[in-house]
């Protein structure tokens, strides 16, 4: 019956998905204004349904055993130029989707805390949940590279308009930090692109083609640099970092939901898609930098979270810090720590984001976030205090939960190429439990100031029909992790040896003096 | 012998000439204001339909009046982007002209037609004396248009300033033609690019000399830096609409005129790399300074100047590329710009009309709040700063630098490219301030009565700058017809 239901979009399905939602947001401007709020909720959530529906059609037609770009799609758009509008998903780009189509329904509903201009919240989102998926499924530079700018404009909005004191600064701070990343990216692909068409005399954007062309170490060296600028500022990857706590703290709760859950995974997926297998060179030499990075990002993003006092700003740092892991998993490139970097991806989703609605949940009744305030919670309100604690578990990867998967496997693998570094990134899981477990402490542990928390309300339902689901996903995934492991794993095989071969083949087909370097590094590298 | 094909190909020029003559009849012997409206809007859409209905006359290597104006495609697209932009400008304008004390109506419209006709005689000459007429009919006409508004002291400064500044860059211009004409022999575009291909890179520095006068006179007529700087004093003291109507449409026919002669006369490799730096120089400096200034303007009016500066700069940028990709990419950015500036002009306009006497009209603080208090006025704005920064989903203006640098790029220009991404990001900081002001600041602007035919204009802009970019196909193959009709001297011309 799948089957059937994928038909009728006569293998358009992943158009379907990606523009799905943005249908949904004009649906809601066609209805009647001044309506009850509740009713742009319902019919908000209703097309995030739908559209997780849709992206479960594309489940059941992806066959995880195939390392390739599965439900590929292919129009001409602008012919004089070889760009295709092109779409497919491989085992990577489709859990990320998943990721993306489950969070936003529970996105949908926190909007309940939201009650200024209610339409206009819920439209973002949509718009914003499009040009995320559509910057996933991209397999044209051009294409993905309009969907990536396309996801800053309605994150932009949902922060100036519905975000807190400081949101004017916090909001041009995050677009002007992704579009100064961005622009140096577009450079990049364009030179990519005419280098290709001159030797390969027909120009084209698609990224599987651009993977061929033959560039020499030092322009590998500087592409790879725009690229790497343009994702470390996404991922964010320490320098870049700043404009994260800044964003995330000035967030609706809704907003920071989505920052930290898929976001921020489009920095690495970036890595993923364009800066690896189109400058393999380049990335290798740049993966001892890259990792060095990473592990400053984990270990300081750890202590400046430890050193918070708004709950927020300490996730939002804790964001810093996890992200590290995964960038660290990732540029080790090899099977065990990749595959745990794109799992710790989904935990971060899903345990972070989990983490924000429950923030969320004590601004709506207390207007504050700062740390002080709160104290011995746990005897007041039990059921968030329960929720507050699995999450924080799982944020601190204990075993059993999402998180110990992910930080394992990623610990595991990198060991093997960044032995030194690995070992400073444990101290970061250490780090990680002390701020996790001191703001536990704080807040739901000791005594409990009537005056101040006296008249706390318990999780009400709609709060629990978006923590209920990330509660099993935390145990889902925690204790069998196998099937969705396993719906990436061939392709992050694929992709690890298809870049590791590009690497040797490029190095051994020229013979000028940087190239001669370069095979040395590549021996070195085995 | 002239035949009916010279005047097919020069139709525009002659209507707009009569309909701005028989508007001075009428200001001496009736003076209705819909007698006036109709002569203007009659002439302005019949120039625009002449071309659309002459198409077939507009053929390769095409010339009218024994070989004076230019009769291809390059000049079919040129003369339809002046004449339909002009018509926006009659549209975005024709209302609030109505009801300002202007002590002469009809003069005013007479001297917007004399100057489209000026622009249209520019951008279609093929003698150098003619194209100086041209530049002199559009000029002269301009300095008294910005000079209009009688009872403002912005306004004749604005008019005097263009004037002095504007005949000095005349003079430049001429003596650049005069010395041409002494090293060929010949004033036709033709006959002086033979010259240069045969003999220009052994010419030596008179030659060099010659075209840096002529680049120097176009650059000050684009509002290149460091020759911009009468720009901001004359958008913001001329009357809105005379600010749109050159920002748009006088600053086009610069561009479009400089491109064919520039590139025609000059494109001989050895010769275009001699003025290539200096172009580059002038590229880097323009988008820089356009944008670095831009910053700090608190006037819309004024900042959208400076904004047209910038983008100047980044048309300046592909014109460093000649060939079909660099000048398709240029002619799709000139309309891509001239949609999303009239847009924005009319929203500013708009605005402008809430202040009550003696208020800053066009200050950015009569946005703040706008955005939620009238949302479609807010949407449409949202999608030209969108789209004059170059951000999805104002996807022509992304489109239109993605052509320009994309050229850019392929002619190894790579490291302009990088100073124009950059200022790409800076000028979102300020483009990104009205939506600011718009959306996530309080205000109290209640007032605010966008009238019919603005709004439509607006409608209609931010309608091309979303179709423009999702399906810029269409647009972009009749600007490689246009490039590849103007003989670009061999060798230059890329894929």
């Amino acid at each position: 019956m799948m089957q059937g239901i994928s038909e009728i979009f006569n293998g358009y399905l992943l158009t379907a998905v990606t523009f799905a939602p943005l249908l949904g947001a004009l649906c809601l401007y066609l209805l009647p204004k001044g309506k009850d709020e509740s009713l742009f909720r319902v019919v908000a959530t209703l097309w995030s349904l739908i559209t997780l529906g849709l992206s479960l059609l594309i489940l059941c037609s992806f066959d995880s055993t195939n390392p390739a770009l599965q439900s590929v799609e292919s129009v001409d758009w602008l012919p004089q130029f070889g760009i295709k509008y092109g779409m497919a998903v491989d085992g990577v780009s489709l859990v990320l989707v998943l990721l993306t189509t489950f969070l936003m329904p529970l996105v949908m509903i926190a909007s309940k805390s939201v009650h200024d201009k209610i339409r206009g919240y819920l439209a973002n989102m949509l718009i914003l949940e499009s040009a995320m998926i559509g910057t996933l499924c991209a397999t044209d530079a051009l294409v993905f590279y309009i969907f990536w700018e396309l996801m800053l404009f309605p994150m932009y909005f949902l922060i100036g308009i519905w975000g807190g004191q400081r949101r004017i600064y916090a909001t041009i701070k995050f677009v002007l930090y992704t579009v100064a990343g961005s622009v140096l990216l577009l450079v990049g692909l364009l030179y990519v692109v005419w280098q290709h068409a001159d030797q390969a005399g027909a120009v084209t954007f698609a990224i599987a083609d651009l993977m061929n062309t033959k560039l020499t170490l030092s322009e590998e060296l500087w592409l790879f640099a725009a690229c790497a600028v343009a994702f470390g500022i996404k991922v964010p990857l320490f320098p870049f970092h700043t404009w994260l706590p800044d964003a995330h703290v000035e967030a609706p709760t809704g907003g920071s939901v989505v920052l930290a859950g898929v976001l921020l995974k489009m920095g690495l997926y970036g890595f993923y898609r364009i800066a690896f297998p189109l400058f393999p060179n380049g990335a290798h030499v740049f993966a001892p930098y890259l990792a060095t990075l990473a592990v400053i990002g984990i270990i300081y993003g750890a202590l400046v979270a430890w050193a918070q006092g708004d709950i927020k700003k300490l996730v939002a740092y804790s964001s810093v810090s996890h992200l590290g892991y995964c960038v660290l998993g990732f540029v080790a490139l090899n099977t065990i720590s990749a595959t745990g970097s794109i799992y710790q991806m989904l935990n971060h989703g899903v345990s972070t984001g989990a983490l924000f609605l429950l923030v969320g949940v004590l601004y709506d009744r207390r207007h504050t976030r700062a740390i002080s305030e709160y104290g011995g919670l746990a005897s007041k309100v039990p059921v968030f205090s329960f929720l507050f604690l699995v999450f924080t578990l799982s944020s601190i990867a204990l075993p059993l939960t999402n998180g110990f998967v992910g930080e394992f496997l990623i610990l595991n693998g990198s060991f093997r190429v960044f032995p030194v570094l690995t070992g400073i990134a444990v101290l970061g899981v250490i780090l990680g439990a002390v701020y996790m477990l001191t703001l536990y402490m704080k807040t739901c542990f000791g005594e409990l100031d009537e005056k101040k928390n006296g008249e706390l309300e318990d999780v009400k339902s709609h709060e629990l029909m978006t923590l209920v689901p990330l509660l099993v996903a935390v145990f889902v995934m925690g204790i069998y992790p196998q099937p969705i492991i396993k719906l990436y794993e061939p392709t992050l095989k694929s992709y690890i040896s298809q870049v590791e071969s590009k690497r040797v083949a490029v190095t051994s087909v020229d013979s000028d003096k940087e190239i001669v370097l370069a095979r040395s590094l590549a021996l070195e590298g085995k | 012998m002239v035949t009916a094909l010279d005047f097919q190909l020069t139709a525009p020029i002659l209507i707009l000439t009569l309909g701005a003559l028989l508007l001075l009849l009428v200001e001496v012997t009736l003076k209705s204001d819909s007698l006036r409206n109709g002569i203007t809007a009659g002439s302005l859409v019949a120039s625009f339909l002449a071309p659309i209905f002459f198409r077939d006359a507009y053929t390769v290597g095409q010339t009218a009046f024994g070989g004076f104006v230019y009769g291809d495609s390059f000049s079919w697209i040129a003369n339809l982007m002046i004449t339909g932009g002009s018509l926006a400008a009659f549209v975005l304008g024709y209302k609030s002209i109505e009801s300002q004390k202007l002590s002469s109506k009809s003069e005013f419209y007479s001297l917007v037609l004399m100057s489209i006709v000026g622009a249209l005689v520019l951008v279609s000459a093929r003698e150098l004396i003619l194209l100086f007429v041209g530049l002199e009919i559009m000029s002269i006409a301009l300095y008294t248009l910005s000079a209009f508004n009688l009872w403002s002291s912005r306004s004749s400064e604005a008019g005097l300033k263009y004037f002095l500044m504007g005949s000095m860059f005349s003079a430049i211009f001429l003596y650049g033609i005069a010395l041409l004409y002494g090293l060929s022999g010949s004033l036709m575009i033709p006959d002086v690019a033979n010259w240069v291909v045969t003999d220009g890179a052994s010419s030596g520095v008179i030659l060099l000399l010659a075209l840096g006068l002529v680049l120097v006179g176009f650059a000050f007529k684009i509002g290149l830096a460091p020759f911009h700087f009468w720009v901001p004093d004359v958008y913001q003291g001329a009357p809105t609409v005379i600010t749109a109507f050159m920002a748009c449409v006088i600053k086009s026919a610069a561009v479009l005129v400089a491109l064919r002669g520039l590139w025609v006369m000059f494109g001989e490799p050895t010769v275009f790399a001699q003025w290539a730096d200096l172009l580059w120089i002038l590229a880097a400096l323009t988008m820089t300074v356009g944008n670095l200034i831009a910053l700090r303007q608190k006037s819309l009016k004024r900042m959208l100047a400076y904004s047209s500066i910038s983008h100047a700069g980044y048309m300046a940028v592909a014109m460093l590329a000649p060939g079909i990709n660099g000048g398709a990419a240029i002619l799709y950015y000139l309309v891509a710009y001239m949609i999303m500036t009239f847009g924005a002009f009319a929203v500013v306009m708009a605005v402008a009309d809430t202040a009550k006497e003696g208020e800053e009209g066009d200050s950015i603080e009569r946005f703040n709040g706008l955005g939620l208090r009238y949302p479609m006025v807010g949407v449409l704005m949202t999608i030209f700063m969108f789209s004059l920064a170059g951000l999805p989903p104002g996807f022509a203006g992304f489109i239109g630098k993605f052509y320009v640098f994309s050229a850019a790029v392929e002619a190894n220009y790579t490291g302009l490219v990088i100073i124009g991404v950059i200022n790409s990001a800076i000028s979102c900081y300020y483009y990104l301030r009205v939506l600011v002001a718009m959306y996530f600041t309080k205000g109290e602007v209640s007032n605010l009565n966008v009238k019919a035919p603005a709004y439509a204009l607006m409608v209609v802009c931010a309608l091309f700058a979303i179709l423009l970019g999702v399906f810029p196909g269409a647009l972009h193959d009749m600007g490689v017809d246009a490039i590849k009709g103007i003989n670009i001297p061999v060798g230059t011309v890329t894929k």
